[in-house]
């Protein structure tokens, strides 16, 4: 009861959300509508896809098997990852646990209530938009209502077992090291397992299902099903689960349900009793992991004294600029933040599965499904994609980061036009060269010759640099001061309005470079040149409108971020 | 130093300041109270340059804050009530930092964050990271950030929150010898004793609007209580405010330059 109790004050703040100055009921409905918008879109793709995919005679059904498998094991690792990172706030730093500690709360109560809060807050998102995957896949098999309720089911059930290991997980590192090193150790568990997950889903070689020359081995696979590898991993339960709604005819060994809601209950049980066991002290030393860092700060990190910093700086002579006094400061302070370097693995990770899936891309232009020039077009898109995915991750949260301290650089007499700007340079130059270097690699090994390649790096820069603008704008437009988790900034409506534009800005850009690309695919193929004057002015107008539209883009959205920071402050 | 007029602020249907007139005078403590919420942080917000206001206007140094905020931000430093600062840099890279937005020469910001950083007792942890420092270490750090760039016009909210006696003190010290150099000091405090103390004039703000002001013994004759204290005069002043929302308007007046 008391458990329950202390979940309705959580969710009276998501309801009074709507009375909020943050929020209000405008911002809330735009929130609600857009979300619906992604919700609805990803029914009809998967319905449009899966619909495919079931369509290709003799595999199909067991195509759309292993699609639900990968999945699924997906949707773990995001789980997985999210509940690690939200474990540490939920039990050991937010505001409002010091108060409930000091209250007669029982233990089973407060391991509960945190326990469900951090499984809704870290997995609604990924479980909320992964659900209309399983309704496609339920229609595109007509199949009865017996199964739409067992993934309605095991997907909460799935949900609650990364839940339960990050609790597990955060109680025993909470015991043994300070609140700090905990926080640090979690973040690079939750990156390392995710690692881990990709390396099994790569395992499962999806690309083999869509290539022509790999589907003959693919009818050994029908055998391979119920002895996947990763059968002892609660996502191929869940997959059993569902499969046995949609294929009545399969033999599975045992009710995969039952084993998903045992395997997820036990989880609970062994997470509460270790809660039990370790939470008081792990609190408790959650607490004074502020004086214990004071004291090895001063020990450890206190290397030079006054008379030879400020010797050193004299030295140096001259005096500094804005801009680069706040990109040292910037540079400073994302090198000391392991936060930080987590999002740099998350990188490494995201460029490493982007460079090692071009294979398929690669063998499906191999096997003439795409024509060649066809390939440059993909191989831009996808590289804005990941430009995309990168600026949210890096851009976006730049502003929001800065934290309650940006009072200082509010304050300083130079205008936020300038501090933005200072942030777009130096966050565009190393994010337009990551993206250069990833197109033109691919670009090689596509085969797409130097001239195309150059073509592709020349689009991608602006286009990046554009995105980058676009995110630090927006971000500048909807930050959130209060908030140091960099993933969760981008999580608000500033977030959803940047993938969504920063998506039509990619669009836009693509099709503007089709006619002035092709026409220099031509000329390099046939030594043919565009005729009339019509299809030169036109094509040169698309190839200015390529270059110049991402920057211009950028530019307005700074200056938005700028104007509202100035008008806002911290109240922004 | 500081000439508002008829300052306005209102968050949505919410007035925190209404009206508000009053100046500075250069080399003075100009002390602001009043209760929570009477738009006292707000306004002291809206002179720093950190929020914009819905109406009036702010001259800082003779620069419109509307139309000048960069000039009117290079004379001024802003103390707020938390002292929220970059928890991965050092004392002395705070300092830097800075030096660096305000265009001082390195060998100044040497030379002057040596002195502060002693001044304040700081020294020994000029290379440590702020994110280590107590709260009162980091109270007087942003008094040494804040004295760096030799502002002209002192803003500072709660000066005394985290501070032990001894920093308390010191601070006092600080802000008088800012006006003995000629600066101006424009103070919030919930004190009584401090603003007494250290205080040339004194505003007392009640729901977004001058209830009072004066220096001491205007103030005592405007409560009428001759001989009494600060706090008692406080309390007297904003009772009334709050019960005629129209007392304070000759105040008010006598605010205007």
């Amino acid at each position: 009861m008391i458990a329950l109790h202390l979940l309705r004050a959580k969710w009276r703040t998501i309801t009074n959300l709507r009375r909020s100055d943050h929020m209000g009921p405008k911002r809330l409905a735009a929130l609600v509508v857009m979300g619906l918008m992604v919700w609805v879109g990803i029914l009809a793709g998967s319905a449009w896809f899966l619909g495919k995919v079931v369509a290709v005679e003799p595999i199909g059904v067991v195509m759309l098997r292993k699609l639900v498998e990968l999945v699924l094991l997906f949707l773990l690792s995001i789980l997985t990852v999210s509940n690690l990172i939200a474990a540490f706030s939920t039990f050991f730093l937010a505001e409002d646990l010091p108060a409930l500690v000091a209250r007669p709360v029982p233990a089973n109560a407060l391991f509960l209530a945190r326990w469900a809060e951090n499984g809704l807050y870290a997995s609604w998102m990924t479980v909320g938009f992964s659900a209309p995957f399983f309704l496609a896949a339920g229609w595109v098999m007509d199949a009865p209502l017996a199964y739409h309720l067992t993934w309605a089911c095991a997907l909460p059930l799935l949900a609650s077992i990364p839940t339960s290991v990050a609790v597990i997980i955060a109680m025993v590192l909470g015991r043994v090291l300070s609140a700090q090193r905990t926080r640090q150790l979690l973040m690079v568990m939750a990156t390392v397992v995710f690692t881990v997950l990709f390396v099994l889903f790569r395992q499962l070689e999806p690309e083999r299902f869509v290539d022509p020359d790999q589907r003959a081995p693919l009818l050994e696979v029908l055998g391979q099903v119920q002895s996947s590898p990763s059968a002892w991993l609660p996502s191929a339960w869940a997959a059993d689960a569902m499969w046995s709604g949609l294929t009545p005819l399969t033999e599975a060994v045992g009710h995969p349900l039952l084993r998903l809601l045992l395997g997820a209950a036990s989880l609970v049980f062994v997470a509460g009793w270790v809660f039990r066991a370790t939470f008081p002290a792990a609190f408790s030393r959650a607490q004074e992991g502020a004086g214990r860092a004071t004291s090895d700060a001063q020990r450890g990190r206190v290397r030079r004294d006054l008379a030879s910093l400020a010797a050193a700086l004299s030295a140096r002579g001259g005096h500094d600029d804005p801009g680069r006094a706040l990109a040292r400061k910037d540079r400073r302070v994302f090198l000391r933040d392991p936060t930080q370097w987590t999002q740099m693995l998350l990188l490494v990770a995201l460029v490493s599965i982007y460079v090692v899936n071009f294979s398929y891309i690669r063998s499906a232009g191999d096997s003439g499904i795409i024509p060649r020039h066809g390939l440059h077009f993909i191989n831009l898109s996808l590289g804005g994609f990941v430009a995309v995915a990168v600026c949210v991750r890096f851009a976006f949260p730049s502003v929001s980061l800065e934290g309650r301290a940006f009072w200082i650089v509010l304050r300083a007499p130079l205008p936020q036009l300038e501090v933005l700007r200072g942030k777009w340079r130096t966050l565009a130059t190393p994010l337009s060269a990551l993206v250069a270097a990833l197109v033109s690699i691919t670009s090689v090994w596509l085969g797409s010759g130097p001239w195309l390649t150059a073509v592709a790096v020349l689009t991608v820069v602006p286009l990046t640099v554009g995105l980058t603008g676009l995110a630090l704008g927006l971000g500048a437009r909807f930050p959130r001061f209060h908030i140091d988790n960099a993933a969760k900034i981008a999580t608000g409506l500033g977030g959803m309005l940047y993938m969504f534009g920063g998506l039509m800005l990619l669009t836009v850009v693509v099709l503007l470079a089709l006619a002035p690309t092709l026409s220099l695919a031509q000329w390099l193929d046939h030594g043919v040149l565009p005729h009339g004057p019509l299809r030169w002015v036109g094509g040169g107008l698309a190839a200015v409108g390529a270059l110049a539209l991402p920057p211009w883009v950028g530019r307005a959205a700074v200056r938005i971020g700028a104007r509202h920071l100035e008008e806002h402050g911290l109240n922004a | 130093m500081i000439v508002v007029e008829d300052l306005v602020k209102h968050y949505g249907r919410f007035q925190a300041v209404q009206g508000l007139s009053f100046h500075v005078r250069e080399g003075e403590v100009f002390g602001f109270l009043g209760p929570n919420g009477a738009g006292k942080s707000t306004t002291m917000r809206i002179i720093a340059g950190l929020i914009q206001p819905s109406g009036g206007t702010v001259r800082v140094g003779g620069h419109d804050l509307a139309r000048e905020p960069i000039a009117a931000k290079a004379i001024t430093s802003f103390i707020p009530d938390r002292p929220f600062l970059y928890e991965k840099l050092t004392a002395f890279e705070m300092l830097e930092l800075v030096g660096g937005l305000h265009r001082m020469p390195r060998a100044e910001v040497a030379r002057r964050g040596q002195a502060l950083l002693e001044r304040f007792e700081l020294g020994p942890w000029a290379d440590g990271l702020v994110e280590s420092f107590s709260h009162g270490m980091k109270q007087r750090l942003v008094f040494a950030i804040a004295l760096l760039p030799r502002p002209r016009l002192l803003i500072v909210d709660e000066p005394m929150v985290g501070l032990d006696p001894r920093g308390a003190k010191l601070v006092k010290e600080v802000l008088r010898e800012q006006c003995e150099a000629g600066a101006s000091v424009f103070l919030s405090t919930h004190t009584m004793e401090v603003a007494q103390e250290v205080c040339d004039r004194i505003a007392i703000l009640s729901r977004g609007r001058i209830a009072a002001l004066g220096s001491m013994e205007q103030l005592r004759a405007e409560a009428d209580q001759p001989g009494s204290s600060l706090e008692q005069i406080f309390l007297r002043l904003t009772e009334e405010a709050e019960a005629d929302p129209r007392h304070g308007a000759a105040a008010a007046a006598e605010a205007a330059p």
